[in-house]
């Protein structure tokens, strides 16, 4: 595996993941000081506020970090550690409103601890395939449960989640068309189940499926608004591009 | 090796192998319904089925009642699509929290358990003692509900109450 490629790729994802976790811990700050009542509900423990607060804040001080020392990549492993340490302790403390994303981003963490630890070189040039398989699998799982449940490729699921105020826009009334939904259901099954057929794919076209993929989390994210499935994802794909060129060497 | 090297690695590699664990775990419970738990261990471990195999298509709404009769107030209410909802969605946690626990709700009245053991009536309960704190100091009797609109008919009727967790926090 080339090695300038591999830092390249391991920088852009610190990049995604500071920003990730920076916005994560902000948002989570937010709501948790905005509505008093989600302190209860969200919380395991809401009497510990105080403390999964604090650590909120050192998550967010870390992310900062996390950006500002990537480019010399100095003492850029003690922010990363602190970070997983942090996420872990909150993430015990969070009863509910957690989402995959939050453990996608954690795995990417931990990855990028394994990467700049520096102990062992076959540990650093592992890592890619580690934060690929993580995405792979996530595709997979998702491809997959579409694929079995009885609602999903029947049209009636988007047009179900588009028509929520929560996860529905406006401009979106061409999937509540049962037809357009069925036909944009069906693709996201094929998409997300076929997702390993990646690595097969020659340069051009993974050019294109990439910003395909990217293309799909941005419109999700503006859609849905669910901002930290952009981020934690995008930035896992420069180890998928890593693990391609390494398979088609 | 530097301890902070050590320790950096001691602390990934268990994370990374319960993450890729709770990923086949998932991926091999796809063919079988939403509440497929089978014990206390693996049922905290993150589902990775997004929006599936049941999508989220209703829209959670928390109401507060006071003592007195001023009718159902709202407490929490999703908010309409704006493009700042893009880069900041905080309230999602709080529709995924509501969603979390009316299956949780569900779960435990398929396997006829008493609601109020769970441990989303207890939250809603002491949810209720604060936002009556906050909006009424003198107040004390709440009930809270959360409400869904009928399936299949996408905003073509207004919220039909599914589920209610009465909290009489006196």
């Amino acid at each position: 595996m080339n090695t300038e490629m591999l830092q390249l790729a391991m920088k852009i994802t610190g990049y995604g993941c500071a920003i990730a976790s920076g916005l994560g811990s902000a948002e989570w700050l937010f709501i948790l000081r905005t509505h008093r009542f989600a302190t209860a509900l969200l919380l395991r423990k809401p009497h510990r506020s105080s403390y999964v607060t604090t650590l909120l804040w050192v998550r967010m001080m870390c992310a900062l970090a996390i950006a500002f020392l990537l480019p010399s990549q100095e003492f850029l492993l003690a922010p990363l550690s602190i970070s997983v340490v942090a996420s872990i302790i909150v993430y015990w403390n969070i009863s509910k409103g957690l989402e995959v994303a939050d453990f996608f981003l954690l795995g990417m963490l931990a990855c990028l601890c394994l990467y700049y630890s520096h102990i062992e070189e076959m540990i650093a040039t592992t890592t890619p395939w580690i934060i690929a398989s993580m995405a792979v699998l996530s595709y997979e799982t998702a491809g997959w449960s579409k694929f079995f449940s009885p609602i999903w490729g029947t049209g009636e699921a988007l047009r179900g989640i588009i028509g929520t105020t929560t996860f529905g826009a406006p401009f979106t009334i061409l999937v509540r068309s049962p037809k357009i939904s069925k036909i944009v259901e069906k693709l996201v099954i094929s998409l997300e189940c076929g997702y390993v057929t990646i690595f097969l794919l020659p340069e051009r076209l993974l050019i294109l499926v990439v910003l395909l993929w990217m293309l799909f989390h941005l419109s999700v994210a503006i859609i849905m608004g669910l901002n930290l499935f952009f981020l934690s994802y995008a930035s896992a794909y420069p180890s998928i591009v890593l693990v391609w060129s390494s398979l088609h060497q | 090796m530097g301890v902070l090297s050590t320790f950096a690695v001691l602390l990934s590699v268990p994370i990374v192998t319960l993450i890729l664990f709770s990923q086949l775990r998932s991926l091999s419970m796809c063919r079988f319904g939403p509440y497929r738990h089978s014990d206390v261990l693996t049922s905290n471990l993150p589902d990775w089925r997004l929006f599936a195999p049941l999508p989220f298509n209703v829209d959670h709404h928390l109401l507060g009642k006071q003592a007195s009769p001023e009718g159902w107030q709202v407490v929490w209410s999703p908010k309409t699509w704006s493009i700042i909802r893009s880069y900041w969605n905080p309230d999602r946690r709080i529709a995924a929290a509501l969603q979390q626990g009316e299956n949780e709700l569900v779960a435990y009245a398929r396997a006829s358990v008493p609601i109020q053991s769970s441990a989303i009536f207890a939250q809603l309960c002491l949810a209720a003692e604060m936002w009556s704190e906050t909006e009424k100091p003198n107040s004390l009797h709440i009930s809270f509900l959360a409400s869904k609109p009928v399936e299949s008919q996408i905003k073509l009727r207004e919220y039909t109450l599914i589920l209610s967790a009465r909290a009489d926090c006196t």
